[in-house]
């Protein structure tokens, strides 16, 4: 038995038309990807309210656990869509576990928060379900690198296992080059993975999905850098996606548990791999304009109406 | 069975292995460290320094909740694969937040304070209005408890919240029961448990605690609260029959003394309970595999 602090707030909350949708924002959230969500969300949803995580109240008593904002009970709205990053851990593990116990739908779980945001786990996950991948490694003291390198061999890449935006990944290359990073991820008490390095690739592949739809990016690095991330100066555009293409997203959101996620690939020995899968993915409004937004706020709303119908059921 | 005994020091580890030895059992020790995951095409390895992770079926696993990011990986591959293990996929991310303790004690029914947290301080003392007084208020950096306070008062609450100059994650307040605490140790349906008397709102250490024995409502309890959070094996404190805490790390010393018991062996025994929970492939299991593959070829009839 599953019990929220929902139901003696309800009535008091007014009764809305269309779906309602809650947007629930990152610290590190950029406030164009925001704005951009509100706009489109307002043509679809009756009522849209962004709440940073962090002014989020989390309350649990006998009655169970409930999340409220400025005195609205948050779990009265229809759709909830977290958009959280490694950064929001300590409170993201709570809100997303009381999501999930509550009526209200969501694109995303607390297990594939806890998977997208660890690249190590993702990957034994994702290679577990027999999905392509690249050889990685984990492990806690780099007294184990060696036995690591004899995995993948050099070069090698290494990555912190919750980074992002090409924050954290380095191209390692012999031992000397090891010992150095080491030595600064020991200092700061770092949790790292490496991955085998996938040679002669400036670009790599973003695959968005939502629902059954997958729109497709091809992002290429800016000269002289091996890391195709938009926000080190690499630039995007949409591209036809390919069966193979399509059939890695689907799985792969779909052994995470995600309704909305963006997974990218890289080209391996002529197949595709995944190299990580993103909770929160940015829309690269600088290249693709609203497309993305739009198709999330399109999929929300589907799933908003549903639930909305489930209600008036009850 | 062949038990494991993961830990991150030998001396954690030490009295295990010999309550195992001495039942037996086959027990080895590993410093986790010496442990490395490897993710590969279609299958994830578990390697250990110096040791074979499939001379073993079963593993006892003793480690901070903050080693959470390298735990749980390890945790689902343990699971995947078959071995018994006294922790269970989740519970380490569990461990490692106190609010997602108790939100996830609380959806399940576990009796625990009311709590209430939040990312900032700003309102705090409004926010209060859903709480009473006196409150145990901590805040967080990362996910760590970084300092704590009894407020008697908003006026407390307010100037703790301001004397807090460093970045910090949030705020957690909690209802403060200054009743004594009870300290259990759980090795799966056995409850163990010592209790602390308070002195100026603080709770005596364990050496200074006495036996107790737990009232079966407060048991249902504490166990409800191990199954929530995957715990065979636990530590719990309880206030007034309300969970406070819960972590996966026990230190068997004191309880041992005060509760005249030998928790160590109890473990070896509801080790060998769990014999049948094992779902390692055995030798036995593997010569099938070969059977079949060999019947589907041409030598396919000498296996019929
Ligand atoms: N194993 C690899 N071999 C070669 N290049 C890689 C490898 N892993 C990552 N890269 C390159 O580095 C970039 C950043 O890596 P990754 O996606 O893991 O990090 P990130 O910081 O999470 O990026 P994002 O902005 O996509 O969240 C990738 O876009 C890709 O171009
Ligand atoms: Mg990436």
């Amino acid at each position: 038995m599953k019990k929220q602090l929902t139901k003696t707030k309800t009535q008091k909350e007014p009764k809305i038309v269309g779906p309602s949708l809650v947007i629930i924002s990152s610290k590190g959230a950029k406030l164009s990807t925001i704005k951009s969500l509100i706009s489109e969300a307002q043509k679809k949803f009756s009522n849209v309210l962004v709440v940073p995580i962090n002014k989020i109240q989390i309350q649990t008593s006998e009655q169970g656990a409930g999340l409220f904002y400025k005195g609205k009970n948050l779990l009265c709205f229809d759709v909830i869509y977290p958009r959280v990053s490694s950064k929001d851990f300590f409170l993201a593990e709570s809100v997303l576990k009381i999501i999930e116990s509550s009526d209200s739908y969501s694109p995303v779980s607390l297990k594939s928060f806890h998977m997208t945001n660890h690249k190590f786990f993702t990957s034994q996950i994702l290679s577990n379900k027999g999905l392509p991948g690249v050889t990685s490694t984990f492990f806690i003291s780099s007294k184990r690198a060696q036995m690591a390198v004899s995995e993948t061999g050099f070069p090698f890449v290494m990555k912190l296992i919750s980074g992002f935006a090409g924050k954290g990944v380095v191209l390692i290359n012999n031992n000397d080059q090891m010992e150095s990073i080491l030595d600064a991820v020991n200092l700061f008490e770092e949790f790292i993975c490496t991955q085998k390095f996938i040679k002669g690739k400036n670009f790599d592949i973003r695959c968005y999905v939502i629902g059954n739809l997958v729109l497709t990016v091809k992002r290429t690095s800016k000269k002289g850098d091996w890391r195709a991330n938009i926000s080190r100066g690499g630039s995007a555009q949409l591209i036809n996606p390919t069966p193979e293409m399509i059939s890695i997203a689907q799985n792969a959101a779909k052994e995470l548990g995600m309704d909305i996620c963006a997974v990218d690939l890289m080209q391996h020995k002529n197949k595709w791999v995944v190299i990580e899968v993103n909770f929160m993915p940015g829309p690269f409004m600088k290249y693709l304009g609203n497309t993305i937004v739009h198709e999330w706020v399109r999929y929300l709303s589907v799933k908003g109406k549903k639930v909305q119908n489930e209600e008036t059921k009850k | 069975m062949r038990v494991l005994v993961l830990a991150e020091k030998k001396k954690i580890a030490e009295n295990f292995v010999k309550a195992f030895l001495e039942k037996g059992i086959t027990a080895k020790y590993l410093r986790l460290s010496k442990v490395m995951l490897v993710s590969k095409k279609d299958k994830t390895e578990i390697k250990l320094v110096g040791s074979n992770i499939d001379n073993f079926d079963a593993v006892f696993l003793q480690a901070r909740s903050s080693l959470a990011p390298f735990v749980e990986p390890l945790l689902e591959e343990l699971t995947n694969q078959g071995f018994y293990v006294n922790s269970k996929k989740g519970s380490y991310y569990l461990s490692d937040n106190e609010p997602y303790t108790f939100v996830s004690l609380a959806i399940n029914n576990v009796k625990t304070p009311k709590t209430l947290t939040s990312g900032s301080g700003k309102n705090i003392e409004r926010v209060s209005k859903n709480i009473s007084y006196p409150l145990l208020v901590k805040s967080f950096v990362g996910k760590k408890a970084q300092q704590a306070i009894i407020a008697n008062n908003g006026k407390e609450l307010n100037s703790f919240v301001k004397s807090i100059k460093s970045d910090i994650e949030g705020f957690m307040l909690r209802e403060y029961i200054d009743e004594p605490v009870i300290s259990c140790i759980v090795v799966g349906d056995e409850v163990f448990s010592v209790k602390r008397k308070t002195k100026d709102q603080v709770v005596v250490p364990i050496d200074k605690g006495e036996y107790y024995k737990l009232p079966d409502s407060d048991k249902e309890n504490v166990l409800n609260a191990t199954k929530v959070i995957g715990l065979d094996i636990a530590k719990v404190d309880l206030v007034k029959g309300r969970v406070i805490s819960i972590e996966p790390n026990i230190n068997l010393k004191n309880f041992n003394k005060i509760c005249s018991a030998d928790i160590e062996s109890r473990i070896v025994d509801f080790y060998l309970s769990k014999e049948n929970e094992i779902k390692r492939k055995s030798i036995f299991s593997e010569l099938k595999d070969i059977r079949s593959i060999f019947s589907k070829t041409i030598f396919g009839r000498f296996f019929k």
